[in-house]
């Protein structure tokens, strides 16, 4: 049950032992408005569009600290902090897990950072990525006909989840014919990662999953391996059989790539069409002029990105907005609610794709910039470009509403269905 | 506008002549040509492995390094006063065809 304003303002008066050490109050001790519940380190279904917390947090409580059963949790909402916070890595740590359990990139500092991150780079850059466009676009438009076909459909289930299944597919070659499977197998993933490096609370199945996924990308690495296949996946393989990755490190930076170029990307595609839900003029706008899109993905990033809570450890004291964070702690970066803020970006809270985006924080900033980056610019671009195409209007449907992923790997945020209403252009 | 050409000396100290396009930073060129050079932030001056030595009278010809460009340099490894560059951060220029960069050493 939670507290009214009234009652936790009562309790904000209370002596309390974290005060006395100079620390903040937490997250539920604070006097949070009406209808808002106390921002929390696992989302309990109030988190799902955060956006009014953020914007809470940013004015209020901009080092927010939150308890968890296993350690506070401390949240960082201004852009300067957030900033910051990613251009430090010798400060603010990556390696929150010591030693790593997992070959995910987003757990490296350097020196393994960067020469992990050197084995799939070369893949990501603009230049390689471009080489799929056609693939890309050709596999949109068929996902788009048969929404079309049908008066519209679920953004998420019929559209994004298939694209950046079967683009991520490509890249590794890995076989994708049972999208189904991939997806439960990547969400299981990413959950089992959730709770080895977030302390999330897990889905009792996760473990199983993730070593069902990895035996089957050994497998498969083993094919692309005696193929000589050129793929990312293959040349993973090699590096692998060559000596220079053990076998856990290459199956699992294989799933790395998966899982974090399928998710994150499902989720920014399905807000494409959310903001063109709310903001119909766009369709023509995009339309008349193409070479928008790329504007209206950059705004996207900035105003819908989808990795939301990045996870850091402080490996020193260090002060932030005038709050002491101690040596040690658990600090998670918002980046959305960043890239929200008016001190850095005028009426942050506006949908804008005329303003100036440079800078914003939707990618990730510093050295774990997302790698994926290049690949997600051009998925979006061409959904943004496909819609206005072929959509005379875009609509949400009336009769459901916005269903959020509840984040069981701490990380990301965004719809997990988005029903729509589609009519084809008369153009 | 036709390319540069510009020799690289990489992490061995082998020397390579690579073709920089006028659309691309110095990082892109880099990038492009298949040099360890790793670009993690993606050329937007928030991290420094980009990083290279140019040489004197290269570095003097360039504009100021930004706050942001030194604040990470200074921190790299291998830092030089009058050389150390994030590539990411030189544009194409045309008069700066035939120079030579080096690579600095990763962090």
């Amino acid at each position: 049950m939670s507290l009214t304003t009234t009652e936790r303002s009562a309790v904000q008066g209370l002596s309390r032992p974290g005060l006395d050490r100079g620390l903040p109050p937490y997250s539920h001790e604070l006097a949070w408005p009406e209808g808002l519940e106390p921002f929390k380190v696992v989302d309990d279904g109030s988190q799902g569009d955060p956006y009014a917390h953020y914007a809470w947090m940013r004015e209020n409580a901009p080092v927010l600290r939150a308890h968890s059963p296993v350690s506070d949790v401390w949240f960082l909402s201004r852009f300067d902090d957030v900033r910051k916070a990613m251009r430090a890595p010798k400060v603010f740590s990556s390696q929150v897990v010591d030693p790593v359990p997992l070959t995910f990139l987003t757990l490296f500092d350097a020196p393994n950072h960067t020469r992990l991150r050197q084995v799939v780079a070369q893949a990501f850059t603009p230049k390689a990525i471009a080489r799929f466009e056609d693939r890309i676009r050709d596999n949109a438009n068929l996902y788009l006909d048969r929404m079309i076909a049908r008066g519209g459909g679920d953004a998420v289930d019929d559209y994004a989840i298939p694209l950046s299944m079967s683009t991520i597919s490509a890249l590794l070659d890995v076989p994708a014919a049972d999208f189904e499977k991939m997806k439960f197998w990547s969400d299981e993933t990413f959950s089992y990662f959730g709770r080895l490096a977030r302390n999330a609370p897990g889905t009792g199945t996760d473990e199983q999953s993730t070593f069902e996924f990895f035996a089957y990308l050994q497998d498969t690495m083993e094919r692309l391996y005696a193929e000589a296949n050129e793929s990312v996946g293959g040349h993973i393989a090699r590096m692998w059989k060559e000596g220079l990755l053990s076998e856990k490190e290459a199956k699992e930076l294989c799933a790395f790539v998966f899982v974090a170029g399928h998710d994150t990307t499902t989720i920014l595609l399905a807000n494409a069409f959310r903001m063109y839900s709310e903001q119909p003029d766009l369709l023509a706008r995009i339309r008349q002029s193409p070479e928008d899109a790329n504007l209206f993905v950059e705004e996207l990033a900035r105003y819908r990105g989808t990795v939301q809570r990045v996870s850091r450890i402080t490996t020193e004291e260090v002060e932030v907005a005038g709050v002491t964070i101690p040596k040690g702690a658990i600090v998670r970066l918002l980046p959305a609610a960043a890239n929200r803020d008016s001190a850095k970006y005028p009426d942050g809270e506006q949908f804008d794709i005329d303003r100036d985006t440079s800078g914003h924080l939707g990618f990730g900033h510093g050295v774990h910039a997302c790698l994926g980056a290049p690949l997600a610019r051009l998925e979006t671009r061409v959904t943004v470009e496909l819609l206005a195409a072929r959509l005379g209007s875009l609509a949400l449907d009336p009769h459901q509403s916005i269903e959020y992923v509840r984040g069981n790997n701490l990380t990301n945020s965004g719809p997990e269905h988005l029903h729509v209403v589609l009519e084809k252009s008369n153009g | 506008m036709s390319k540069n050409e510009v020799t690289v000396i990489d992490r061995e100290g082998s020397a390579q002549t690579i073709a920089w396009e006028p659309e691309q930073t110095l990082m892109e060129a880099l990038r492009d040509n298949d040099l360890p050079v790793l670009a993690s932030c993606g050329g937007t001056a928030s991290c420094a492995t980009c990083h290279v030595f140019v040489e004197k009278e290269v570095f003097d010809s360039l504009g100021e390094r930004s706050e942001d460009e030194l604040e990470l340099l200074v921190e790299a490894e291998g830092y030089r006063e009058c050389g150390s560059r994030l590539s990411c951060q030189i544009g194409f220029d045309s008069g700066l065809s035939g120079v030579t960069v080096t690579l600095a050493p990763e962090d």
